[in-house]
């Protein structure tokens, strides 16, 4: 089970507000390669998962994708307080304004609301980690993205490249449990067996 | 104890603190709620402390034993021989 660590990963101190990033930034919230489907992605993945490292290594992972959803959540608060009217109209907030205020609702910056289709869960662990590692690469594009639209701020900017470095990391891991999980397959034919299905 | 009487020791005084922090939420200056949260809590950490003692890590920042990383070791939760 888990447990509310009352802290986020990494401080997040915005100075000033923007609401048009804050529309971008979301995407790592509720988008197809944010954190929401990340976590849940790991989470539901590590069921299949046929060894006790990977196991671990998928629950760790899944977990700290919570605290990034914390903290994705927490830069779109920081940079949408205290909109005026004319604020929200310029930045193009209006839309998201109007059917949520400026509550947080995991959507892409598209505006297509969260799709569980952004999670995958085969059943196979090979197929399982190539899907995660692929996962990882799309949220390190996306927040290399956003970074283009954060050049003059420095305070959204220095916690977006924590975030994007974190997906490096965990591709880094998820490459090692590749290796590990074909370590202990058939050399000559990985794909002989399901590893998780048959025996 | 043995793992799995110590494990329900440990989940009853969490939850049972669980349910005590809920309560408290809505109504944090009942003080005699206060007491029972305080009761519950001492009695989790440490049924976790003897828990961790013997079998291992429950947390990632748990007690580990002598014999390297045993926070991966099986069983996981959602198997049955943990359970």
């Amino acid at each position: 089970m888990w447990q509310y660590q009352k802290k986020l990963q990494y401080p997040i101190k915005i100075k000033q507000t923007n609401p048009k990033l804050a529309s971008y930034i979301m995407s790592q919230y509720g988008g197809p390669d944010g954190e929401i489907a990340a976590s849940l992605r790991y989470l539901s993945q590590r069921y299949a998962m046929p060894t006790a490292e990977l196991k671990g290594l998928l629950t760790d992972v899944g977990t700290e994708e919570l605290a990034h959803l914390e903290m994705v959540g927490a830069i779109v608060y920081q940079l949408t307080r205290n909109l005026s009217d004319d604020d929200i109209e310029k930045a193009g907030f209006d839309a998201y304004f109007v059917d949520h205020t400026n509550g947080i609702y995991p959507q892409a910056a598209s505006g297509v609301p969260f799709n569980a289709m952004a999670i995958a869960s085969k059943g196979d662990p090979i197929t399982d980690l190539h899907e995660s590692l692929a996962a990882e690469q799309k949220a390190r594009t996306t927040y290399d993205n956003i970074l283009r639209y954060c050049a003059d701020d420095p305070d959204v900017r220095d916690v977006i490249r924590f975030l994007r470095q974190r997906e490096v990391v965990h591709y880094q891991r998820f490459g090692e449990g590749l290796r590990h999980l074909t370590d202990r397959l058939n050399e000559k034919n990985f794909y002989e067996i399901n590893p998780s299905f048959d025996k | 104890m043995d793992k799995q009487k110590l494990l329900d020791c440990v989940r009853a005084a969490h939850f049972a603190m669980l349910e005590a922090g809920l309560y408290l939420d809505t109504h944090p200056y009942d003080s005699e709620a206060l007491k029972k949260f305080e009761v519950y809590r001492l009695k989790y950490k440490e049924f976790v402390k003897q828990f961790e003692e013997q079998y291992g890590p429950l947390t990632l920042c748990g007690d580990f034993g002598s014999d390297g990383f045993d926070w991966i070791n099986d069983p996981w939760p959602w198997e049955k021989e943990a359970n």
